[in-house]
C-alpha cells in the first residue's frame, strides 16, 4: 500500500424510486441522459476515474440502488466500506424530499460505518429542468427546515440538479469526490479495517483532528 | 438345400426377402387415423450384390391378398427359426424350414403413394430411435447420400405378430434383452439383419447414428475423439477455437453426457490457449502502458476492497460450507457419473437425447392435441415435455399461456371453458368496480401514493416496444381526462393505452390481494402477459395465476428472496463445491448479483423474445417448480471458469455478473440447465442407494450421507406459495 497508490473511493446513492438515481450516475460517467432507464432491481455500479485537489486522481466507485424501500434491506454488502453517501430527492415530488432523514437513517443502520456523527452525506435536488409551476413550494424554506431538524443540523452540502440537461452534475460529484477522499484518508489512518495486527496503532492516535470540515 | 433355392429363385421383376417385419407405419401428421401401415423390408434380387440388396418400405394398402400372405408369412420366418432352435436345441435340423421368400420389387429408389425402395448403396445412415414404452414408438430414418431422407418408420411392436410373439418367448427365457444386452425391438432386429449383408457402424459420438458401409473418411468424422487424440501433438500448434453449437448439435449424445463438465473444457481451452499461444499483437497490448495502468488501478483497488471485506468478515465466517460432500463422496458419485459412460447409471441415452432443444410448437401443432371439442387429447405431462424442450410460437401464447398459468384447467373443453371465462369477467368487473366507482377511496392518500408508484413504473417499462411506445404526438387529448384527476404529477399521465390499461390492472390486483400492494418489479412481471393475452380480463388472471408463484419474491420483509437466494447458495456447494469455495473467497456466496434475475425471472438479463420462451418453460415445472434455480446454477456454471480464473472481490463478482445482461445464449444455457437438473436428482438417487446400502451393510452406521432437506425440496414440482401478511402500518407499502 505504500507509494503512489490509486484511490478507489465508494459512493453510495439514495433516494426514492424515480428521483433519477440512476440517470444522475450515467449522466455523471457516461454524459448521457434517456427517457428509459428502467426501474433499477438490485444494484450496480459504475466507475469513473477524476482528478481532484492539485491533479490527485481518484476514482469514484457509484453505486446505484433500487428506490423502493423494502428492497434495501438486503443492501447490506454494497453500504459497507462507502466513503460518501448522495441523498437525492426530486424537485417536484416533496415526498421524497421528507424522505431524506429515513434514507439517512437507513444508510447509517446498514454500512455500519465507524463515525456516524460526521460521515459525509451530500444532498442532491434532481430534475430542475422542469417547469417552475410543478415544483416543491417555497422549497429552499422545507429544505432547510429538513436538514436543521431532521438530519441533524449539519450543513450537508446541497445541488440542485438537472440530470436531463446536464445542470451542476459534474459540480455535485467533484463535491462528491473531496468528501470521499476525506473519508478514506480518515478511514486510513483510523486503520481499523486495514489490518487486524495493527490495532495497537490506533491507542496512539485520536481521530478528533480528522473531523469532517464540510 | 441349393437345389431348392434354384427351383424357387427370385425373377428379374422380383427380390427375395431376407427380412420382413409387419405392423411399421409412417406418422405423417400428428393424427393417428393418417398413420400408414405397411411392411419394412431387406429384399435381394436375382443377381444383386450385398450392395444391392434393398431397404423397402410398402404399403399394407398396396398390396393384395395374397402378397399380404407371402408378406405376413416372412414376417414370422425368422421366428419360426427360433422356435425350432427352441424346441430342438441348437440342432442341425433347422434347415429344413428355410423358407423362401419371393416378392414383387419395387419400382427403384422410387416412392410409390407412400412406399420407398433404396439400395444399400444409396444410405449413408441411419439414424435410430429406441422406444420409450408408453411414450412413443421406436423408429429409424434412412439419410441418403444426396442429403435426403427417408419418411420416419415407426415399429408398433404392439401390434406386429413377429415382435408380440418373440417377446412371449424371450419372457419364457426370462431374457428380455438381446445377446449384447440392448433391448430387442423391431429397429434393431432390423439392423441385425441389415449388418449380414451391410458394414453396420455405430458412431463413436451418436450410437444412434448408424453408418452404413462407411468409408474411412466418414470413420474419421464421425470418431474425432480416438483419432484426434493420436495426432494431438502435431495439430496442437494451430488453434482453433470450438465451435461449440456445431459440436452439440454433432456429438451430442456423448458430449451432452458430461456437459457439466465438457464445455466448461472447451472455454478452458480457449482460455488456455490465449494464455500460452496469445499471438504476439495481443502480448503487445497487454504490454502496453494503458492496459498496465489498468492492472495496477486494480490492484490498489483490490488493497482497498480487501480492507472492508475483513469487515464482513464476521458473514463470511457464518458462510461454512455446511452442504458440501466430502472429497471422498464426490470422487464416487463422479465416478458413477462421468467416466463410466458406457451403459451410465447416472444419465442413460433417453435421458440425454431428451434434452436437446426442439422447435417451437406451431399453430397446428398445438391444435393437433386438442380433439374436436377443444379437450386436449395428450396427457398434460406430454404437452408440458414437448413445451419445456421447444417452447411456443408467438401466435399461440396467448391461449398455451392461459394453460401453462393455470387460468383455464388442461383437461377443460372449449365450451366449459367459454362459461369459465364469463365468470372471470364477471368476477374482474366487480373487482375492478371496487376502485373505479369509489371516488373516495380514490382520494386516500394510500390510493394516490400506490398509483404514483405504479405509474412510475409503468412510465419505464419495456417502452422500446411498440406496444408501449409513446403516444403523445396525437396527445393531449387522450391525457386531458386523466389529467383532470391528477393535480400534482405529471409522469402519472401514461401517453399510452396500453400502459393506461395495465395501470387498472395493477389497480385491480390490489383490490384482488390488498395486503402487498405494488411492488417495484411487479410491471415487468406484468407487460409480457398484456402483450400477449390482450384481452384485459384474462391478463388480469394470468398476473394473479403468475403472482401466486412470485409473491414471495415481493414480500416485505424479503424473506422468499432470502430462501431462494439460500437455496441456490445451498445447490451451489452441492454441485459446483470449487465454484463455491472461490465466491467465499470473493465474498459473494449471498449470491446476491442474482437479486434481479430471480426477482422478475430474468427479464433484465434477456432480451424480449427469450424471456418469454424462458418464462414458458418455466411455467411448465415438467422436473420441478424451481428450475428458475436451476437455470440460475447454470448460468454460473457456464462461467465458472471465468469467475475462478479471474475475479477476486465482491464488487469485480457483481459487476460481471450484471454485464452478462443481454449477453446470454438461451438454449445452451437451457440444456445446460436440464442437464443440471438430471445430474443433481441422480446424485441424491446415489447418496440414497449409498446410505442403504450402508445401512444394510451395518459395519459402518456413521457414515450415512446427509443431504440438507431444502435441496431435496428442490425436486418437488409443487409450486412454493408464500403470501403476504396484512400490513401493520401504511408505511408497509413502502
Amino acid at each position: 500500500m505504500s507509494g503512489r497508490k490509486k484511490t478507489l473511493l465508494k459512493v453510495i446513492i439514495l433516494g426514492d424510486s424515480g428521483v433519477g438515481k440512476t440517470s444522475l450516475m450515467q449522466q455523471f460517467v457516461n454524459n448521457k441522459f434517456s427517457h428509459q432507464y428502467k426501474a433499477t432491481i438490485g444494484a450496480d455500479f459504475l466507475t469513473k476515474e477524476i482528478s481532484i485537489d492539485n491533479n490527485k486522481q481518484v476514482t469514484l466507485q457509484i453505486w446505484d440502488t433500487a428506490g423502493q424501500e423494502r428492497f434495501q434491506s438486503l443492501g447490506v454488502a454494497f453500504y459497507r466500506g462507502a466513503d460518501c453517501c448522495v441523498l437525492c430527492f426530486d424537485v417536484t415530488n416533496e415526498k421524497s424530499l421528507n424522505n431524506l432523514s429515513s434514507w439517512k437513517d437507513e444508510f447509517l443502520v446498514q454500512s455500519n460505518v465507524s463515525n456516524p456523527q460526521d460521515f459525509p452525506f451530500i444532498i442532491i435536488g434532481n430534475k430542475i429542468d422542469v417547469d417552475d409551476s410543478k415544483k416543491i413550494p417555497s422549497l429552499q424554506k422545507k429544505l432547510s427546515n429538513i436538514t436543521s431538524n431532521q438530519l441533524g443540523g449539519l450543513n450537508y452540502p446541497v445541488f440542485e440538479t438537472s440530470a436531463k440537461d446536464a445542470i451542476n452534475v459534474e459540480q455535485a460529484f467533484e463535491v462528491v469526490a473531496k468528501m470521499a477522499l476525506q473519508q478514506e484518508e480518515l478511514n486510513d489512518i483510523n486503520g481499523g479495517v486495514d489490518d487486524d495486527y495493527n490495532d495497537a496503532i490506533n491507542i496512539h492516535l485520536e481521530s478528533d483532528n480528522y473531523g469532517c470540515a464540510c | 438345400m441349393t437345389e431348392q433355392r434354384r427351383v424357387i429363385r427370385a425373377s428379374l421383376n422380383e427380390v427375395e426377402l431376407l427380412f420382413c417385419k409387419s405392423k411399421c407405419y409412417l406418422h405423417p401428421t400428428k393424427s393417428k387415423a393418417d398413420n400408414i401401415a405397411g411392411f419394412l423390408t431387406l429384399g435381394r434380387g436375382p443377381n444383386d450384390s450385398n450392395n444391392d440388396v434393398r431397404v423397402s418400405f410398402v404399403t399394407e394398402s398396396q398390396l393384395n391378398k395374397n402378397e399380404t400372405k407371402v408378406y405376413e408369412e416372412a414376417d414370422l420366418a425368422e421366428l419360426t427359426k427360433d422356435l425350432e432352435n427352441l424346441e430342438l436345441g441348437s440342432g442341425s435340423s433347422s434347415r429344413q424350414s428355410t423358407r423362401i421368400y419371393i416378392v414383387k420389387k419395387l419400382g427403384s429408389t422410387s416412392l410409390t403413394g407412400s412406399s420407398f425402395s433404396v439400395p444399400i448403396s444409396y444410405i449413408y445412415s441411419i439414424h435410430l430411435r429406441t422406444p420409450l414404452v408408453g411414450w412413443w414408438y421406436g423408429s429409424i430414418t434412412l439419410h441418403m447420400k444426396d442429403g435426403s431422407k427417408s419418411p420416419t418408420v415407426f415399429f408398433h411392436d404392439d401390434e406386429s405378430l413377429s415382435s408380440i410373439k418373440k417377446q412371449q418367448i424371450r419372457n419364457k427365457q426370462f431374457d428380455p434383452f438381446g445377446e449384447d444386452g440392448e433391448l430387442v425391438w423391431g429397429g434393431s432386429e432390423f439392423i441385425q439383419s441389415l449388418s449380414k449383408v451391410a458394414d453396420v457402424q455405430k458412431s463413436t459420438y451418436e450410437p444412434n447414428v448408424l453408418l452404413i458401409n462407411p468409408d474411412p473418411n466418414d470413420l474419421r468424422n464421425f470418431a474425432p475423439v480416438k483419432q484426434s487424440q493420436s495426432n494431438n501433438n502435431d495439430s496442437g500448434k494451430v488453434f482453433v477455437f470450438p465451435d461449440l453449437n456445431k459440436m452439440i448439435a454433432n456429438t451430442k449424445w456423448k458430449l451432452l453426457e458430461t456437459v457439466a463438465t465438457f464445455t466448461t473444457k472447451a472455454k478452458n481451452q480457449v482460455l488456455d490457449a490465449v494464455e500460452e499461444r496469445a499471438p504476439p499483437q495481443v502480448k503487445q497490448l497487454i504490454n502496453k502502458p494503458e492496459v498496465q495502468k489498468i492492472g495496477n488501478d486494480f490492484d490498489s483497488a483490490r488493497v482497498y476492497l480487501a480492507k472492508w471485506a475483513s469487515q464482513v468478515k464476521d458473514e463470511a465466517e457464518q458462510a461454512q460450507k455446511k452442504y458440501m460432500l466430502d472429497d471422498e463422496i464426490y470422487a464416487k458419485i463422479n465416478r458413477e457419473l462421468g467416466i463410466s459412460t458406457e451403459r451410465s447409471e447416472i444419465l442413460t441415452g433417453q435421458e440425454i437425447s431428451e434434452t436437446s432443444r426442439r422447435n417451437p410448437i406451431t399453430k397446428v401443432e398445438w391444435e393437433s392435441f386438442f380433439d374436436h371439442s377443444g379437450r386436449l387429447i395428450l396427457t398434460t405431462d406430454e404437452v408440458k415435455y414437448r413445451i419445456f424442450h421447444g417452447g411456443l410460437e408467438p401466435e399461440i401464447r396467448h391461449i398455451a399461456w392461459l394453460f401453462l398459468l393455470g387460468v383455464f384447467p388442461w383437461d377443460s373443453s372449449r365450451e366449459e371453458r367459454t362459461v369459465l371465462k364469463e365468470s372471470y369477467k364477471t368476477a374482474y368487473d366487480e373487482l375492478k368496480a371496487k376502485w373505479s366507482t369509489d371516488e373516495e377511496k380514490r382520494q386516500s392518500d394510500h390510493w394516490k401514493d400506490q398509483r404514483q408508484r405504479i405509474a412510475k413504473d409503468l412510465h419505464r417499462t419495456d417502452r422500446s416496444l411498440p406496444i408501449f411506445a409513446s403516444q403523445r404526438e396525437e396527445p393531449r387529448a387522450v391525457s386531458e381526462e386523466q389529467a383532470a384527476d391528477v393535480e400534482e404529477d405529471e409522469e402519472m399521465v401514461l401517453d399510452n393505452a396500453n400502459l393506461r390499461k395495465m395501470q387498472e390492472i395493477l389497480f385491480t390486483y390490489n383490490e384482488y390481494n390488498p395486503n402487498l400492494g405494488y411492488v417495484q418489479g411487479m410491471t415487468d412481471l406484468l407487460s409480457p402477459l398484456y402483450a400477449n393475452i390482450k384481452e384485459e380480463t384474462l391478463v388480469f388472471w394470468a398476473f394473479a395465476k403468475f403472482m401466486e408463484r412470485m409473491e414471495r419474491n415481493f414480500v416485505r420483509d424479503q424473506s422468499g428472496m432470502k430462501k431462494q437466494m439460500s437455496d441456490l447458495n445451498k445447490l451451489l456447494q452441492f454441485m459446483l463445491p470449487k465454484l463455491f469455495i472461490h465466491l467465499e473467497h470473493c465474498e459473494s456466496t449471498d449470491l446476491f448479483f442474482f437479486f434481479r434475475s430471480l426477482l422478475v425471472w430474468f427479464k433484465r438479463e434477456f432480451d424480449w423474445d427469450d424471456v418469454q420462451r424462458l418464462w414458458e418453460i418455466f411455467w411448465t415445472d415438467y422436473y420441478t417448480s424451481q428450475f428458475h434455480l436451476f437455470f440460475a446454477l447454470s448460468v454460473l456454471s457456464d462461467n465458472e471458469r471465468i469467475i475462478r480464473e479471474n475475479l477476486d472481490r465482491f464488487d469485480e463478482v457483481l459487476k460481471y455478473m450484471n454485464d452478462l445482461s443481454m449477453s446470454m445464449e438461451l438454449n445452451p444455457l437451457m440444456i445446460r440447465a436440464e442437464l443440471l437438473f438430471l445430474r443433481f436428482k441422480r446424485m441424491l438417487d446415489i447418496i440414497d442407494r449409498t446410505n442403504s446400502d450402508r445401512n444394510t451393510a451395518t459395519a459402518h452406521p456413521d457414515t450415512h450421507i446427509s443431504v440438507s432437506p431444502e435441496l431435496r425440496t428442490l425436486l418437488s414440482k409443487k409450486l412454493v406459495i408464500q403470501k403476504e401478511l396484512p400490513p401493520t402500518s401504511p408505511s408497509d407499502y413502502n
